[in-house]
């Protein structure tokens, strides 16, 4: 039952192409900035830093275009009500949507293998710094998923679930340039900078580019996926019964 | 089977349903009947769990949403409005999900899927794509949808809708049979409906019951002998009266 809620997804993702243009789109953007921006043959490179580092930013704009369909096309479609009649839990429903668009963020990881291989094969490549990275940007690519199932649940109109999912990720991935932003408004005038620290999701994520794999960061973005996750599944419920 | 009691429903400020009580039993085959906008879809996602009560009680096989609301859903088919369905999938595909859903084991779910596609005269379209059905296909489909887990209460809103004269007999000669084992709650607006499949009616008129009757009984309320009148006098009279009272009472 969870297996046929997965497919029923993976197929909506494919059926009218949408899967791959997100797929082409993440490909040329995250080559764009790596050539272009991050200078990928120019500078030394063996640990693909020049390519990791703009992921974050790929994924902001990627991944809300994968979400935005999971619950606010179906909203839109009316089959909302139609999902909701079938007796599955909500936990099912929405591990299983989260799980089909887990699946088409691999999917594009996958598209960055070949540069990977090439990379390794000309240079002397940091191979276990590059595995640090590949896990960074898996898990950095959990929460932002996991944040874009949220805003799908709560905005029934797919553009704008894609552009509030853009904004909140984009806010996530630049939390200490977004909370200098508001302490330089003087909306937040003593902001403490352990709170800044502490929240910060650029500087978990840079701790796996430097090769550090370690458990804070990983429990900073395994916590970060599951509480969204589980708000997800209070909202699926509340909305489920429309109190 | 349902049991109804003290039904309120308000979107905002509008109450959409007051004080609904009525209830049903297996083998009947109930028409709910009412002019646009007196409360029918409402009253009928509340049935079918899509809508929580704001006040009253709704017990359905003796249980509630509240409490166990996948026990309840495993025995109902339920057709929303407008019969939404997923598109990306072929009639097959699409019944196959649909009986996963409800955990039927494979063997059982390709007979179920043969059963409703031959009552429902849905074979030639089988591997078709439900994105190029005509009208008349995709209700049915979605009545298929409701029914192949052969659940004790099926809820269908509006289902002859946009039905041609041929699709609506078929239609309605299997909602009869299907009855005979179960409870079957049909919306329309659509006197015809109710005429032709001889069922109980409840008319709804401004979110109350204000009718729990039968085709012949119905009649009986009719100046010239036809159900449009009879019809005519319980809705619009009952709503025109109550205006020139609010118009009079805010004098």
């Amino acid at each position: 039952m969870w297996l046929a809620l997965y497919k029923k997804e993976l197929k909506g993702f494919f059926y009218g192409y949408s899967a791959y243009f997100i797929l082409a789109i993440y490909w040329a953007l995250s080559l764009l900035l790596a050539f272009f921006f991050g200078l990928y043959f120019v500078v030394d490179n063996p640990s693909m830093r020049s390519y990791f580092a703009f992921q974050p930013q790929v994924l902001v704009i990627v991944i809300p275009a994968i979400t935005m369909r999971l619950w606010a096309e179906e909203n839109k479609n009316s089959t909302l009500e139609l999902l909701f009649s079938f007796p599955v839990s909500s936990v099912s429903l929405v591990s299983a949507k989260f799980a089909a668009a887990m699946t088409i963020v691999l999917l594009m990881f996958l598209l960055a293998l070949p540069l990977t291989f090439s990379t390794i094969q000309i240079i002397e490549a940091d191979t276990l710094n590059i595995v640090s990275s590949y896990c960074g940007t898996f898990l950095a690519a959990l929460s932002l998923t996991a944040l874009g199932c949220v805003v799908s649940i709560i905005i029934p109109q797919p553009v704008s679930a894609y552009l509030l999912s853009l904004l909140l990720g984009w806010g996530l991935v630049n939390l200490n340039l977004s909370l200098k932003f508001l302490t330089w408004l003087e909306y937040i005038p003593n902001t403490p900078f352990y709170l800044v620290e502490a929240l910060s999701f650029s500087s978990r994520y840079q701790s796996f580019l430097n090769g550090q794999f370690t458990p804070d960061a990983v429990i900073y973005f395994i916590c970060l996926t599951v509480e969204l996750l589980f708000l997800n599944w209070i909202i699926v419920n509340f909305v489920r019964s429309r109190k | 089977m349902i049991k109804v009691q003290g039904l309120v429903k308000n979107y905002g400020q509008h109450k959409v349903l007051k004080n609904i009580t009525f209830d049903a039993q297996k083998g009947e085959l109930i028409t709910l009947l009412g002019p646009n906008g007196a409360g029918k879809t409402t009253l009928m996602r509340v049935l079918s769990g899509n809508l929580s009560p704001d006040a009253g009680n709704v017990e359905i096989f003796g249980k509630t949403y509240d409490k166990q609301r996948l026990d309840i859903l495993k025995h109902i088919g339920y057709m929303p409005e407008n019969t939404p369905l997923y598109k990306e999938f072929t009639v097959f595909e699409y019944l196959y999900f649909v009986g996963q859903m409800f955990y039927l084991k494979r063997k059982k779910l390709q007979r179920a899927i043969a059963q409703a596609a031959y009552d429902l005269k849905l074979i030639p379209v089988l591997k078709q794509k439900i994105s190029t059905l005509s009208k008349g296909y995709l209700q049915r489909t979605g009545i298929a949808a409701a029914v192949m887990h052969n659940p004790q209460l099926l809820i269908l809103d509006e289902p002859t809708e946009g039905l041609d004269p041929n699709q609506k007999t078929i239609l309605r000669r299997y909602l009869r049979k299907y009855a005979q084992n179960a409870l079957v709650l049909i919306s329309t607006h659509l006197l015809e409906e109710a005429e032709v499949l001889n069922s109980r009616m409840l008319i709804l008129v401004d979110g109350k019951i204000c009718q729990d009757t039968t085709v012949d009984q119905l009649r009986t309320l009719s100046r010239d002998g036809t159900l449009a009148d009879a019809f005519y006098r319980l809705t619009m009279e009952n709503i025109n009266q109550e205006a020139d009272n609010n118009v009079v009472s805010s004098l």
